[in-house]
């Protein structure tokens, strides 16, 4: 075995630095390049018109992803109002409560330009909630 | 003396007639609850499988298939549940009646490599085969009440007023639970409805709510998820920012805990996938109601 000792050292040294490239690359933690929800752009909104019609004096409450979306205030058998709604399609929880304790009925028809995307009615006695579906137009 | 003679026989009759339940033998915890409902006390019902018992690994013990013999009905969940219905067909002979509520069931059709071997069954078309966890849709739990109902009918046409007078008061329930179930799933926006879960046991649950299933294994408990596996189910969970898992009560949740480390998402809590529970989700009511709250807190 001929040559300086630090010679080899220094080979040594760089072969076990060549050979722990590989180790390295194959046990490090990987990390996967994707994009997270957080990043995307905020979702599109539609605008969109709501009637609501019942057979007595009824108040009305509308919700979506558990937030309050609109109340109606005092009691009555018809309302109209304009509501922003996600374009990609929701599900809206209504809940209508009649003073009288009698069968009523409560009809939702909720309308871009004309164009009726739901149209649904729900029954009760003094008080019902149900889901109106809300599809993509 | 003649009247009294009459009045004995009348009572006699009566008291018989009281003391001759429809006996019942049940392979699925969901069926029992179901059977009992509509049977009320005019069957007696045999559960062969307990609540907390996993399904997928259960075989009929001789002990179990002594009882099953003994029974007029026999209620299975079908679509491959049970793999060992075939076999104890010709084990327990024609004395019982076979009632197998998949049958009336429209399935959903799952890639049969994501699944497990003896699991599921094939239709025939070419890597597709049915998911058996068909109680996981309240419209199709309705249409096992609506078996049920017709099987112990047939079976026993003397209680058939009971039977049905049983069947709508528990329909209605049903139907309550339905609009419950929609009410409080309403409350997720859209792109929040995914579901990580051990096994892909919900499919019919997120037909009919609109969610999208991440399972780290196939249909049966039985299939082992490779590490390839988990590195794609990683990755899904950070693209798709979910924000939490699901257990179940009869799987071993160490996967998912190593998941959940990776991820960052929590454990949003356990979800009975494969039938009923011992305590929170002892009913069929129970169970839906235990799921869907868990699944809305933790996604909300």
């Amino acid at each position: 075995m001929r040559g300086s000792p630090l010679l080899h050292a220094l080979f040594l040294a760089v072969a076990l630095a060549l050979a722990g490239i590989p180790v390295w690359s194959l046990t490090r933690p990987h990390s996967y390049a994707v994009e997270t929800k957080a990043e995307a752009k905020p979702a599109e909104r539609l605008a969109v018109d709501l009637t609501v019609t019942s057979t007595a004096p009824a108040q009305v409450v509308l919700s979506a992803a558990g937030q309050m979306l609109w109340q109606s205030g005092a009691a009555a058998t018809r309302f109209e109002q304009a509501l922003d709604l996600p374009a990609a399609g929701c599900e809206l929880v209504a809940k209508v409560t009649w003073s009288d304790g009698a069968d009523h009925a409560a009809r939702f028809q909720i309308s871009q330009d004309g164009e009726t995307l739901a149209d649904a009615t729900l029954w009760g006695e003094s008080e019902t909630t149900d889901v109106i579906v809300l599809p993509k137009p | 003396m003649r009247f009294a003679f009459t009045f004995f026989l009348l009572g006699w009759a009566s008291l018989t007639h009281a003391g001759d339940k429809l006996t019942v033998a049940s392979l699925s915890t969901v069926l029992t609850d179901i059977a009992q409902n509509v049977g009320g006390d005019r069957v007696e019902v045999t559960d062969i499988i307990k609540p907390g018992i996993d399904p997928h690994d259960f075989q009929p013990s001789p002990g179990d298939i002594k009882k099953l013999s003994d029974a007029q009905v026999i209620l299975g969940s079908g679509l491959g549940f049970e793999g060992y219905l075939d076999k104890l067909r010709a084990s327990v002979g024609r004395g019982p009646v076979f009632v197998v509520v998949g049958d009336s069931i429209k399935p959903i059709m799952v890639d049969e490599d994501h699944a497990g071997h003896d699991h599921g069954h094939s239709n025939g078309e070419h890597g597709k085969m049915a998911d058996p966890h068909w109680w996981h849709s309240i419209a199709n739990a309705k249409v096992a009440t609506r078996v049920i109902r017709d099987a112990f009918v047939a079976a026993d046409p003397s209680d058939k007023a009971v039977f049905e007078a049983n069947a709508k008061v528990y329909l209605a329930k049903l139907d309550e639970l339905a609009k419950w179930a929609k009410i409080e799933i309403a409350r997720l926006p859209k792109d929040r409805r995914v579901l990580v879960t051990s096994h892909d046991a919900l499919g019919y649950f997120a037909r009919d709510y609109g969610f999208e299933i991440h399972p780290v294994e196939g249909v049966s408990t039985g299939d082992q998820p490779s590490s390839k596996r988990i590195r794609e189910l990683i990755a899904e969970i950070k693209a798709e920012g979910v924000k939490a898992i699901f257990a179940e009560n009869i799987e071993n949740p160490k996967v998912l805990g190593e998941i959940t480390k990776e991820t960052g998402a929590r454990l949003g809590g356990t979800l009975y996938a494969d039938g009923l529970g011992t305590t929170e989700a002892d009913t069929y009511d129970a169970m839906i109601r235990h799921n869907v709250q868990s699944i809305v807190k933790a996604l909300e």
